[in-house]
């Protein structure tokens, strides 16, 4: 119980420091509240003014900004014409997929690997792996997609150059999707990688272990029976922690493979200097950010006792 | 049964201590271009040749769209990366230090305070957060280096405090506290000295961490206008044609600059890491 | 640093179900040599000699022939229950996994052997403590644990660890009581790793004393305790409460440069002028093992 007002607390603290974020900045108020498309007459000023609620106490804008919030009401967006929260939907889906399935491979591969290199000997092979992975790590991801699509796709032309679907079959989305997922899953891999890696490294030395090989269990068997478990649980929780990176890292492949996602609406709502859109998508993705958190939690508790214990 | 040894220390040490001198030197190069860039530069990076150049004797990374020398960017592009990365992360590293000694310290109440304060600072989406600011204002580098600061304290924090815990129970500490020495006195004098040996690491990590967001951002056109960083040349290089049109020498020497930058910076990290670790007997 | 020379030319022999004390000082190296049995030593450490069980030299046996061995043969018992348990698998898994690994045994047929094991060792709910995590247990009901474990597979030699190391004197009479109880069963034969010399003189059949790396006697536990020949062992004998506490002169010599010729020659009131540049062989003298040159 007391975690769940952990993250209520959390979800409303950062949700009111998007409300204040556009009334501190400097500039037109009504400007920083609608976005730099926004053109309007003297008179419509003073009834813009009365419809976005300037007129009236800072307490009052308050609360019915979270009335807003509640109802899902995201504002209107001048530079794309619609509601905030439409085109924010629209793009979610596509930007989900892409987490989701780089989440899959990435942390599949970066943790597996990881595991086998911190828990065999410290041989060439492993330690080639591992220069690999440190190198993923250390390129920013937008650069990584900018050379995997400019090798792949500008050069060789095995992939599309333009990240998004034309005709919609399947085999259509996969070959656009191909590229940005292999990206950002090597991209998460490699953190993971390193988590998974030092992890078992230290467990490694721990007295269950020994005492596991004590008890006639050869190498393959104490490696995913008992270190396994152990390792993965700081992995779980910088996943979880890590899901904002996670995303971010999915914005600017997307932006750089021009896929049809909250990536590329950032970009161009950046360019319009859409404010309204760029606040509700900081919102939709702290609300991402803290259910994950939370996700992550619960199955934390479920893995390790040690933790219920202290519930 | 006779004589059991200790480690071999030949073969791996000195791989090791090969891969921390790559790093020293690396970090090193990076670190004078950015200091004498205008000495090493070849050209003024703002002084305006003939545009769409390619790698030529004269330009040997070529001219981008409006004439300026590559090359010469490139080196002047140095000093953004390291000024944002060590700015960034000296903040970090301090707010990150002082919340964690005086969480682990004075436990109870100023613990349970500032870790939930740690709790919603690690759920801020940071990059869309930064990205939103830098939005609102016209950013230049040392706004994107104190927000950059300002949220990547978190993770230090932790470990700080875990480490600070460990400390401030142990004996020399209690001995202290008998002696009546003053609150501010034993954290800086007995429990500090402790805590820097795990804070170095971090450290690196937070400087790395700080110039792929600041190269991320400047990708993003949210960079400062009036310096030339990495990621601005490759966000000129994305946005005017540079991919379509082949000229790699736009954007690969930036990128690969970040990445080399990152790297030694990460590598030092590591190395300190390992060599602590090789001294508890661990790893 | 350097070399630690943890173990010098040891050799002894152990005797079907009999029960072998080692006794000696914290550090002398008896650890070592209960790890190094089932070369269970950290991969840094090198190993000379032969260790012979049955026909087989233990030392030059594959990796996959130990594994058999392990557990099912020959079992051993750690000093620290707590952290020898894996902490995130319940404790009726850990035991479990014994049987399945070795026996083949499914989990319905591996749970009926694990809750007859646990209620063997005192566990009034076996049924629920299948199901408890090592940090809910206390210390004692970990060791309980560990020395079902041990048992399990009815193996030859069961090794035991300093049992009783960091326990409470209500718990290490409970698990000497234990281990009391598994050499009345005349099942397996207990080589047990002790700093406790009352837990020898009422367990052990015979004895090894061990000084700095080095085996200096062996005889049967009545007559040791009974006429110690080493004066190591007047010295240990002497100090206790019993017999007066008066403690052996000196210090324990550093493992990594010992002291020339017998190790304990600083620090004995009967040396010889040959005892500070010779190392004394271990002879045979009324049917003891000795090592020193008093008995020559």
């Amino acid at each position: 119980m007391k975690k769940i007002a952990r993250y209520l607390l959390a979800l409303y603290i950062i949700i009111s420091i998007n409300f204040f974020i556009p009334r501190l900045m400097p500039g037109d108020p009504i400007t920083n509240l609608m976005g730099e498309d926004y053109i309007a007459s003297q008179d419509s000023i003073d009834a813009l003014k009365a419809e976005l609620g300037l007129d009236k106490p800072l307490l009052v804008q308050y609360v019915t900004y979270w009335g807003d919030v509640i109802r899902l009401d995201l504002g209107h967006s001048l530079h794309f014409h619609t509601e905030v929260l439409q085109i924010i939907a629209s793009k979610l889906f596509w930007t989900t997929v892409l987490v989701g399935l780089s989440i899959l491979f990435g942390t599949l591969f970066g943790a597996i690997l990881g595991a086998l290199s911190g828990w065999g000997k410290n041989d060439p092979k492993n330690k080639i792996l591992t220069t690999f992975f440190l190198w993923i790590y250390c390129i920013p991801p937008f650069f990584l997609s900018l050379i995997v699509l400019y090798v792949f796709a500008f050069k060789i032309g095995i992939f599309p150059l333009r990240g998004f679907y034309e005709t919609g079959t399947f085999t259509d989305i996969a070959k656009h999707f191909f590229l940005p997922v292999l990206v950002l899953s090597l991209s998460l891999a490699s953190r993971n990688y390193m988590i998974m890696r030092g992890s078992v490294i230290q467990e490694k030395g721990k007295l269950y272990i020994l005492y596991a090989r004590a008890k006639g269990l050869l190498n393959r068997g104490i490696l995913f029976r008992h270190v396994f478990k152990n390792a993965s649980l700081p992995l779980i929780t910088l996943v979880a922690l890590d899901i904002g990176f996670i995303i971010s890292g999915a914005l600017f492949v997307e932006i750089v493979f021009s896929m049809n996602g909250m990536g590329t609406l950032i970009f161009d709502a950046l360019l319009a200097r859409d404010y309204p859109v760029l606040q509700g998508i900081f919102l939709i993705i702290t609300i991402m950010v803290v259910l994950a958190n939370f996700l992550a939690d619960i199955v934390y508790g479920i893995i390790d006792p040690r933790v219920r214990e202290q519930r | 049964m006779r004589k059991p040894a200790l480690p071999r220390q030949n073969g791996s040490a000195q791989k090791k201590s090969l891969t921390s001198l790559l790093a020293v030197v690396l970090f090193l190069v990076f670190f004078i271009l950015a200091l004498c860039a205008n000495i090493i530069a070849p050209h003024d990076p703002w002084e305006r040749f003939d545009p769409y150049l390619p790698p030529s004797a004269e330009h040997w990374l070529g001219t981008n769209d409006l004439g300026h020398d590559i090359l010469s960017e490139l080196i002047y592009g140095s000093r953004v990366s390291l000024l944002v990365g060590l700015g960034a992360a000296v903040l970090a590293t301090a707010i990150g230090l002082s919340v964690g000694l005086f969480s682990g310290y004075y436990k109870g109440v100023t613990d349970e305070i500032l870790m939930g304060i740690t709790d919603v600072f690690l759920m801020i989406p940071r990059i869309p957060l930064i990205i939103l600011l830098a939005a609102f204002l016209k950013p230049s580098f040392w706004i994107i280096a104190l927000v950059i600061g300002f949220l990547w304290w978190t993770s230090t924090a932790r470990v700080v405090r875990s480490k600070s815990l460990q400390v401030s129970e142990m004996n020399f500490v209690l001995s202290s506290k008998c002696l009546g020495f003053s609150d501010m006195h034993i954290i800086f004098t007995d429990i500090f000295p402790n805590i820097i040996q795990i804070v170095i690491p971090k450290f690196m990590l937070t400087v790395a961490a700080a110039m792929i967001t600041e190269a991320s951002l400047s990708f993003l056109g949210l960079g400062d206008p009036s310096m030339k960083s990495w990621g601005m040349m490759i966000n000129f290089a994305f946005t005017k044609g540079g991919l379509v049109n082949a000229l790699w020498w736009w954007f690969i020497p930036p990128g690969l600059c970040i990445t080399f930058f990152v790297y030694s910076v990460v590598l030092l990290g590591y190395s300190h890491e390992e060599k602590e670790q090789a001294a508890l007997g661990i790893g | 640093m350097g070399t630690v020379v943890a173990v010098d030319d040891v050799s002894f022999d152990h005797e079907s179900k009999e029960t072998l004390a080692l006794v000696g000082e914290t550090g002398c190296g008896k650890s070592v040599i209960a790890s190094s049995i089932l070369k269970l030593l950290p991969d840094n450490a090198n190993l000379s000699g032969e260790i012979l069980y049955g026909d087989k030299d233990l030392l030059r046996l594959s990796e996959r022939e130990l594994a058999n061995i392990r557990g099912q043969e020959i079992s051993i018992i750690f000093q620290n229950p707590t952290l020898a348990l894996n902490p995130v698998y319940r404790i009726g898994d850990q035991i479990s996994e014994l049987f399945r690994v070795h026996k083949r045994a499914s989990s319905k047929e591996s749970k009926a052997y694990v809750t007859s094991l646990l209620s063997r060792m005192g566990f009034k709910d076996p049924e629920h403590a299948f199901h408890m995590y090592p940090s809910q247990f206390s210390e004692g009901m970990n060791q309980r644990v560990l020395i079902a474990l041990a048992l399990a597979l009815h193996p030859k030699i069961i090794i035991a660890d300093e049992p009783t190391k960091g326990l409470d004197n209500q718990l290490k009479e409970e698990i000497l009581k234990e281990l009391m109880k598994i050499k009345g069963e005349k099942e397996s034969s207990l080589f047990l790793i002790t700093h406790d010399f009352d837990a020898a003189r009422n367990i052990a059949d015979r004895v090894a004393l061990m000084y700095c790396g080095q085996i200096v006697e062996i005889a049967l536990s009545q007559e040791f305790f009974d006429e110690p020949f080493h004066p190591y062992a007047w010295g240990l004998l002497k100090s206790l409460p019993l017999h007066g506490f008066s403690p052996i002169p000196g210090a324990s010599p550093s493992m990594i440069s010992p002291p020339e010729g017998c190790r304990f020659h600083p620090r004995c009131a009967e040396r010889l002028e040959v005892c500070s540049h010779e190392i004394p062989e271990p002879i045979k003298k009324s049917g003891r093992i000795i090592r020193c040159f008093l008995y020559r």
